[in-house]
């Protein structure tokens, strides 16, 4: 990495600069990739502080342990995104085991009337984000939904949806291609991804 | 542990663990899969680039988060605590002998400061090196298994062997190619203890007369390794030897397999 200019160099290279206790290799990895990670942390938390925990967590941890990261597996955004959905959901089942029967179901009726358009109409996303989300048939963008931003896994999915667990594992995979290839075609995302700004 | 998935049960799970969404034991079943499935783990990288931009909210993580961030990395590294404590014991009596050797003992904190921390550098870039040089073993691994000149061999429990899994499937896979060139993946062996090895054998000659050629010491850990081997093996075996090697095997056959 150019330590004179950490924003000309690839994530890969500021992962290896963090190796050498870089501290402006973290900032500019922060500055990429923070939005994303808090943006997923507070919707599936629903809650700043604990959003605000988890973003420090992931990164904190990347400093720690930068070796945990494995280009060949993908890119450094989709390495944190995972890590962070993966605290986000713990989490949430943490909190989830203290609620009530009756909480529950009020949750889920709650999830069976979310509304994703109006969600999506709030949201600040690119014209080709929105198109290929909007692309996506409604029993896929549910299913998606639930998984990612729910935090539940797809048997769960299948239950709340009251569908077999194929039918769900199938709507998934078929959503997110469906998805990816949308995005490809109007070409908000190669093979790469748009995050690497190097 | 539920029953085996198919390949193709397998592929139908990737959108689901792209979103976190696999648990237990179809989760482990995948993770083995993907393992060994190149193709399948490219098709996972690009639903989960996708899965990405579920999360574009344009949302900007708020200004004091880094705040807390950089303040923690300021109480890095922790490994320097300790050895700057232990000094400092020394460093106060030697306060008492004068300002002249109290000098002397400051000097000594920092060399061991700048020591310790370059250790930690070292070892952390021993860590990120290690994990490229895995990356760049898998691939090569992963290629030569593409290869139509390749052989691959399924590593199997010889009998009572804490590698045995429990449907009496392959504990390791293993590939070679036609120059000798080999590689060792998959491998699920537990780790040994301290002053233990694997270590992996080339079986060469007839099966009457078997000679067994070592292809390296293995460690206590092996997850993925390459070899060399003689290129008319025609078999391979891995056994628990004293950490140093030896030249012929003394230990059980903990896994092995034959060309068929």
């Amino acid at each position: 990495m150019s330590s004179e200019d950490p924003r000309a160099a690839s994530d890969a290279q500021l992962v290896v600069a963090i190796g050498r206790f870089h501290q402006a290799a973290l900032a500019e990895i922060y500055r990429r990739h923070a939005g994303a990670t808090f943006g997923l942390a507070l919707r599936i938390l629903k809650s700043r502080t604990l959003a605000e925990d988890v973003v420090q967590e992931v990164f904190l941890r990347l400093w720690n342990q930068p070796e945990k990261f494995d280009p060949e597996r993908g890119s450094l955004r989709a390495f944190l995104l995972a890590q962070t959905h993966g605290r986000s959901v713990d989490l949430v089942r943490a909190e989830s085991s203290r609620r009530s029967r009756e909480e529950r179901d009020a949750r889920r009726r709650t999830i069976e009337t979310y509304d994703l358009e109006r969600e999506v109409e709030q949201l600040t996303l690119g014209e080709n984000v929105r198109a290929a989300l909007a692309d996506l048939q409604e029993p896929e963008r549910a299913a998606i939904e639930l998984a990612y931003f729910g935090g539940h896994s797809y048997r769960e999915v299948a239950e709340l949806l009251g569908e077999p667990e194929g039918t769900v594992k199938s709507r998934i995979r078929a959503g997110l291609t469906r998805l990816r290839t949308t995005l490809v075609a109007s070409g908000a995302t190669g093979d790469g991804g748009p995050w690497d700004e190097s | 542990m539920g029953r085996e998935l198919s390949p193709r049960e397998l592929h139908e799970l990737l959108g689901a663990y792209a979103l976190d969404a696999v648990d237990g034991d179809e989760r482990s079943q995948l993770e083995e899969w993907l393992d060994r499935a190149p193709e399948a783990r490219e098709e996972l990288a690009a639903l989960q680039e996708t899965a990405a931009f579920l999360s574009h909210t344009g949302v900007e993580a708020p200004p004091d988060v880094w705040a807390r961030i950089e303040e923690a990395l300021g109480e890095e590294p922790p490994p320097l605590v300790l050895p700057l404590r232990r000094r400092r014991r020394s460093f106060a009596l030697r306060v008492t002998a004068g300002i002249a050797a109290a000098s002397v003992a400051a000097a000594t904190i920092t060399a061991v400061v700048l020591s310790d921390k370059m250790e930690r550098q070292d070892d952390r870039l021993a860590a990120v090196a290690s994990a490229m040089v895995r990356d760049g073993t898998r691939r090569a691994a992963l290629a030569a298994m593409a290869d139509p000149r390749s052989h691959t061999l399924y590593l199997e429990s010889s009998g009572e062997s804490p590698g045995e899994s429990p449907g009496g499937g392959a504990a390791a896979t293993l590939v070679t190619m036609p120059d000798g060139a080999g590689y060792l993946m998959s491998v699920a062996l537990p780790r040994l203890p301290s002053g233990r090895t694997y270590q992996l054998w080339a079986m060469t000659g007839p099966s009457e007369t078997t000679t067994m050629v070592s292809a390296g010491v293995l460690g206590r850990d092996v997850v993925l390794a390459a070899f060399r081997a003689p290129a008319d093996a025609r078999g391979f075996a891995i056994t628990e030897e004293d950490a140093s090697g030896v030249v012929q095997p003394h230990g059980r056959h903990v896994l092995e397999g034959v060309f068929a």
